[in-house]
């Protein structure tokens, strides 16, 4: 593999963010050495990545998805940064660590106007040639591929809204009761907390399984999780 | 009746269930008086003809009866409870065979007064066996109705042998004393039972027991006023009727103890299952977050790996970098949960594949040889062969430390052939197959006989094999590892097709 790209007018730069520091150099690190004019993003907030993609020209930007924890313990997602990179000239690569349970957070990014996706861990070379094509603007996925991300996403977010809309049903002593459930707590343990009966804690347990249209308990918290993430 | 199931743990509580029952008992009371009030007097109006007054109490007294007896033995399965099943014995016997047998034809009782006398003896006779057996039941679910049965078959029996042996008056008489002992006996074994429901604090017991006493005391009464054998009376056919509902009110409470039992347990058992799910989530949750610092850790390795010892030329160096590069790519491809990225199947240089393994070897001191053609290929993925080896070269350095190892790679028709030889003891003959079996392992060395197991699954998942040949010249042990050959100039795995796409794209 060749660099002697360096002139080349089409060549941006690529900006890395991910928020494991080791991951970060060695992308970087591996950039450069093929000639990438690649740099680390040391923010990992949202404003942090936009300000310091502002001090470069656009180019490509490397976009770890879940970036850690913020200071106040909330969980930075590297998709809100996508509408703003774009919206600034960037074009938005997402950075992928395990594909399987991700696969909904990826078809969210793509919606959101990442143009590809490519993974971290299987092969250096594969990711220097995807990124490569980036940079030059070549596209990173099919017409197929693109509009099959977006059929799930959309797919996904008609369940979510589902979700939301079962829950919504729920009166906010019943939201608490099934948020109690679902940290495993007893319907017991609930009574004494909240000092009602048993009894009532139960009626207020079959009350949510008919609102969220579940069986079971089972159902209820799988529904409030899934909901949730 | 309601307050029960908001204390109900495992069991339906009884104590709990008192006033409930003062209430029933008297709704009980008052209706059963209504109704026997009522009877007599439509029969003394005349509104209903006498006769039938009659047929319609016997009906009714049959279809309690019959529900009664359907709802003992479903309760009594459902709660595990013996005694029920045989109360239901006692009452379809009653209202299948006694009740009939007296009303619908009574042109037997007139006719033939013995042969009744002797189908009725027969079967209060069971009655009391049944009432006595329900008092400290045996835990057996069918007995009862097998009980039942024998009893009809002894009725039809009894009248049987009444026709062909007809008996003298006296005989009769005696007889008759002889059922009257029976309805008292009765009476007692439900007094007893109502006792013992009272004293156990078993409202269900003593329901069931109320009606087999008001039952057994009308039967009684008509036998010391010598009316037992004429046509039944109206008064009588209600006091029947309440008892025998009486029963089902029993019944019935049996069953809803029984359901609110059947649904506590439920109840709490999905409540268990909840919170084992919560755990297992959690710890699904802890274990997904220690494999993406994982991932994350061993791509961050890899990439620094690739960067640093990159261009000094030194050969040795540029091995012992592919080799920690392949280690680290096939770690990374355990920890990677989702194999759905890598597409169909893929295949790879076994020649650089087994010279990476054995760099690894060589930098630890092993003196293996290698001999394998450039350009050998084979479909699948070299992480499993790289793990083979590490196995197999592993093998060779525990069991023959320090004895050349021979690696040799041949193509053999459709398929790859590897070679593993050492200089070692080798395996005991006859044990080629056994050391492949989980577990087993020469004793005298370390390992937990799982490496040539494994090592066979995963060769066997990329559709080739492991052998273990015999040892033939006395000395040393050689593993056969066969892999599906590929073409020569193949299709791209992974890794090549990204560097294609990549010059592909430079030179656009």
């Amino acid at each position: 593999m060749t660099p002697g790209q360096s002139g080349d007018p089409r060549l941006r730069p690529v900006l890395v963010v991910d928020d494991h520091e080791l991951v970060r150099a060695a992308l970087v690190g591996s950039l450069r050495e093929e000639g990438i004019s690649a740099y680390a993003c040391t923010q990992v907030s949202i404003s942090g990545i936009l300000a310091e993609a502002a001090t470069l020209p656009p180019g490509v930007v490397l976009l770890d998805l879940d970036l850690g924890v913020g200071p106040g313990g909330e969980h930075i997602d590297g998709i809100d940064a996508i509408k703003h990179l774009r919206a600034t000239g960037w074009t938005v690569v997402v950075l992928t660590g395990s594909p399987g349970p991700r696969a909904g957070r990826i078809a969210a990014a793509v919606a959101a106007g990442a143009v590809g996706q490519v993974p971290k861990v299987s092969s250096f070379e594969k990711l220097i040639g995807m990124v490569r094509q980036a940079v030059v603007g070549a596209p990173l996925m099919s017409q197929e591929e693109r509009r099959a991300w977006l059929d799930r996403d959309r797919a996904e977010r008609s369940v979510v809204a589902r979700k939301a809309e079962l829950l919504s049903r729920l009166t906010a002593r019943e939201r608490f009761v099934l948020e109690q459930l679902a940290t495993g707590r007893r319907a017991a343990e609930i009574a004494t907390e909240s000092v009602v009966s048993v009894a009532t804690v139960r009626s207020q347990i079959r009350a949510i399984l008919i609102k969220l249209e579940v069986g079971l308990q089972l159902g209820a918290v799988a529904l409030l999780r899934d909901g949730q993430e | 009746m309601g307050r029960a199931a908001t204390s109900v743990g495992y069991r339906w509580a009884r104590s709990t269930d008192r006033p409930g029952t003062v209430r029933d008992l008297v709704g009980v009371s008052v209706v059963g008086a209504g109704v026997i009030g009522l009877v007599v007097l439509i029969g003394q109006s005349g509104v209903l003809p006498t006769d039938d007054l009659q047929d319609l109490l016997v009906l009714g007294t049959v279809g309690l009866g019959t529900a009664a007896a359907l709802l003992g033995d479903v309760a009594g399965r459902l709660t595990g409870e013996v005694r029920p099943g045989w109360i239901a014995a006692a009452v379809a016997l009653y209202t299948l065979v006694v009740v009939p047998s007296g009303t619908l034809w009574p042109e037997i009782a007139e006719q033939e007064p013995a042969v009744a006398l002797g189908m009725r003896s027969a079967a209060f006779a069971v009655l009391v066996v049944l009432a006595a057996v329900a008092i400290r039941p045996p835990v057996d679910l069918a007995a009862p109705w097998l009980g039942a049965g024998v009893g009809v078959l002894l009725v039809i029996a009894v009248g049987e042998a009444a026709v062909l042996f007809p008996l003298p008056g006296t005989a009769l008489a005696g007889a008759g004393v002889l059922t009257g002992a029976l309805a008292v006996a009765w009476v007692l074994a439900s007094c007893w039972l109502v006792a013992q429901g009272v004293l156990t604090r078993d409202p269900v017991v003593w329901w069931m027991a109320l009606g087999m006493v008001l039952v057994g005391a009308a039967h009684l009464h008509r036998l010391v006023t010598g009316a037992e054998f004429e046509h039944p009376d109206t008064g009588f056919g209600a006091v029947r009727l309440v008892g025998v509902l009486v029963m089902l009110i029993g019944m019935l409470r049996l069953v809803r103890g029984g359901l609110l039992a059947v649904r506590a347990e439920n109840w709490e058992l999905e409540e268990e299952l909840r919170i084992a799910a919560t755990h297992l989530r959690r710890a699904r949750h802890t274990a997904a977050e220690r494999d993406h610092e994982l991932r994350n850790g061993l791509a961050g390795l890899a990439g620094i790996t690739r960067l640093l010892s990159g261009g000094n030329g030194n050969p040795e160096h540029e091995q012992l970098r592919t080799a920690v590069l392949h280690e680290l790519s096939r770690l990374a491809a355990m920890v990677e949960d989702d194999q759905a990225e890598v597409p169909g199947p893929a295949s790879f240089d076994v020649t650089v594949a087994l010279s990476e393994a054995v760099t690894l070897r060589h930098a630890e001191g092993a003196d293996i040889a290698l001999e394998s053609p450039p350009g050998l290929r084979a479909t699948g993925r070299p992480e499993v062969l790289a793990q083979v080896m590490g196995n197999l070269l592993g093998n060779c350095a525990r069991h023959a430390p320090g004895a050349p190892v021979r690696v040799l790679a041949v193509a053999a028709g459709p398929h790859v052939v590897i070679e593993v030889a050492d200089d070692g003891p080798g395996i005991a003959p006859g044990l080629e197959g056994a050391v492949l079996r989980r577990g087993v392992h020469d004793l005298r060395r370390a390992g937990h006989g799982l490496g040539l197991y494994v090592s066979r699954d995963l060769v066997a998942g990329a559709g080739g094999d492991l052998r273990v040949l015999p040892n033939t010249e006395g000395r040393g042990c050689t593993v056969v590892v066969e892999l599906p050959r590929s073409a020569t100039n193949p299709q791209p795995a992974a890794a090549v097709g990204a560097v294609a796409t990549s010059t592909e794209a430079v030179g656009r």
